[in-house]
């Protein structure tokens, strides 16, 4: 059976390794509680949540005064850092053409320090932090203000394509920001528009 | 090629059941089946199975963009009008693929034969990629097979590392039929390669999948469903409630793939490849010279499980399996003889993770026709002399 006859073909493992490891499952599939024989699809406690609005946010069933709170954190964090354009059109050029505002429309005049008027992509929502939401439940009395405790609001912008994105600074205030998109939390209208074939047999071939 | 017979680790089904893989026994049948392997030698491997996977998926590559242009030939597969956007947009933006299992006939004479391609929902891919080296990796330290035995498996490291070429910025959800024994497996298992390649992974029940009032997709927590395996068959997606929210590049095998998880696709490639030798004489069923072929086989062009199947000799019906396809057009392909040998026909698995050939898995049944009763086999490739 072994082709012998052929010397391009050394006498050692091509595919499998040569270390002859058994291999792993990493710890999705090896978890008891979320193994291959089960599953969970309830969320873990304290993932980033991300809201287009306060009403939104409560909704979601998080406390008024944190869902406020992050809000308003990342509203002044907007008003201080959105991406500022000298014209409406080289903002809608990056953002697309309905997501683009003069920023005098927001900031109190005196918050606008450039000459002139400045445009900014709209805020289409926030994010409620799990760092801020251990923050909240480890301290009852803890107020959410822009930068109180080193925490800053995070405002969520929409990008061209309409996808939800956060502005990732790095750690350098002069590096380019770079949009990173996140899963916004909303609300849910309809369910059960997919799987309408029976669905005990799988699917799967 | 051959197949061997070995004798079963004692402790299998211990292990089976440590990790989950509580499918080795389905419908009351054993579907993991150690007491036999199918046998090749690496020119075997390299030569008749890896090297024509990777030929065939790139046809299969060339006529997708042939396809995504042209709308006879969406319609000739019977994609909805609708959706031909999606379909082409999908192509065009260049959303990525994860895997597909071409299933070929071979019995180590001729060339392997391309029976189908399962490019859209493959599963056995845990059995193949996981269940199958470790039990290699048994046998050897058992000194059951020798230490220069090996396996053409790369199938776990290929998913990790396709994996990884999607962004790992958002949640990346797995839908599936939660309640399928079998799919929730393969979902739980990909969600661990997902894992490993540094996804955040969250499973859903694809009859969970919910809309807002933008339409975009939704999980049972609310949040927007922004890039999502699915275990799901395009077809049906196509045309169900919410086949008008559909956009490109959230889903994953993406929308493209409905041009070759369809069996419209073979004759297709007749036609472009006219007697490539890894390709069986194929026309759509309304072809005359469908009606030419002497031993033939009759497809849907939507099928799973290789229902509503039937295979014919000079016109005569000698074999057929039932099932939910009856109403779908169909395609006749000419009959390729499986390897058979102790009372079962065994068909290849050829797996392609992103554009690569990265394994084999075997699986056999007593019927000509491979159902969802076909049980899985492992393989080796025979070391050379030591």
């Amino acid at each position: 059976m072994a082709d012998t006859s052929s010397p391009r073909r050394p006498a050692r493992r091509r595919f499998a390794s040569p270390a002859r490891t058994r291999l792993a499952l990493g710890s999705i599939a090896a978890a008891a509680s979320v193994g291959l024989a089960g599953c969970d699809d309830t969320p873990p406690n304290f993932q980033d949540a991300h809201f287009t609005s306060v009403s939104e946010c409560v909704r979601a069933g998080f406390p008024d005064r944190l869902c406020e709170g992050s809000y308003n954190a990342a509203w002044q964090e907007y008003i201080d850092t959105a991406p500022k354009f000298k014209t409406l059109q080289a903002c809608q050029q990056d953002w697309g053409d309905q997501q683009c505002a003069p920023m005098a429309a927001y900031a109190p005049a005196g918050n606008v320090t450039t000459a002139g008027e400045v445009f900014v992509p709209l805020l289409a929502g926030f994010a409620v932090s799990q760092a801020l939401q251990r923050r909240y439940y480890d301290d009852d009395d803890f107020v959410f203000i822009n930068g109180s405790g080193g925490y800053r609001g995070s405002p969520i912008y929409r990008s061209r394509s309409g996808g939800t994105v956060v502005i990732d600074r790095g750690t350098n205030a002069t590096t380019k920001a770079v949009s990173k998109p996140v899963n916004v939390n909303t609300v849910t209208v309809a369910r059960s528009g997919f799987g309408g074939k029976s669905s005990s047999r799988g699917f799967g071939g | 090629m051959q197949r061997i017979a070995l004798p079963e680790r004692l402790d299998w089904r211990d292990k089976a059941r440590a990790v989950g893989f509580g499918f080795h026994e389905m419908y009351g049948e054993p579907y993991w089946f150690e007491a036999a392997a199918y046998a090749f030698t690496l020119a075997e491997i390299e030569d008749e199975i890896e090297a024509p996977t990777e030929a065939l998926h790139d046809m299969c590559m060339a006529l997708v963009a042939e396809v995504a242009e042209s709308p006879d030939l969406l319609r000739r597969l019977a994609i909805p009008e609708a959706q031909w956007p999606l379909v082409s947009e999908s192509w065009r933006a260049g959303d990525r693929h994860l895997y597909g299992r071409f299933d070929l006939a071979y019995d180590g004479t001729g060339p392997a034969r391309l029976l189908e391609y399962n490019a859209d929902t493959p599963t056995s891919i845990f059995e193949a990629a996981y269940f199958q080296h470790n039990w290699l990796i048994d046998q050897i330290e058992a000194g059951v097979l020798p230490e220069s035995t090996d396996q053409f498996n790369l199938l776990q490291e290929s998913l990790i590392e396709a994996f990884a070429t999607f962004p790992a910025d958002r949640i990346l959800h797995f839908a599936c039929a939660i309640e399928n024994e079998e799919d929730r497996g393969t979902c739980a298992y990909l969600m661990d390669c997902a894992g490993q390649a540094g996804h955040q992974t969250q499973m859903i029940d694809i009859a969970a999948i919910g809309v807002d009032a933008q339409g975009r997709f939704t999980d049972t927590a609310s949040r927007t469903i922004d890039r999502c395996f699915k275990l799901y068959p395009w077809e049906d997606m196509l045309r169900e409630p919410f086949a008008p929210h559909l956009v490109p590049s959230v889903f994953i095998e993406p929308a493209w793939k409905a041009i070759l998880s369809n069996k419209g696709m073979l004759p297709l490639l007749w036609e472009r490849h006219p007697g490539h030798r890894n390709l069986l004489p194929a026309y759509f069923a309304d072809d005359p010279r469908s009606a030419a072929l002497e031993a033939a086989v009759s497809k849907p062009l939507f099928s799973r499980e290789g229902e509503n199947v039937t295979v014919t000799q000079g016109g005569v019906t000698i074999d057929e399996s039932g099932g939910d396809y009856a109403d779908q057009p169909r395609i006749v392909q000419a009959y390729a003889p499986l390897y058979a040998d102790a009372g079962q026909h065994a068909v290849l698995g050829s797996w392609v993770i992103g554009d690569r050939a990265a394994g084999l898995g075997m699986r056999e049944d007593t019927s000509r026709i491979t159902r969802n009763l076909s049980r899985f086999v492992p393989h080796i490739i025979v070391g050379d002399q030591e």
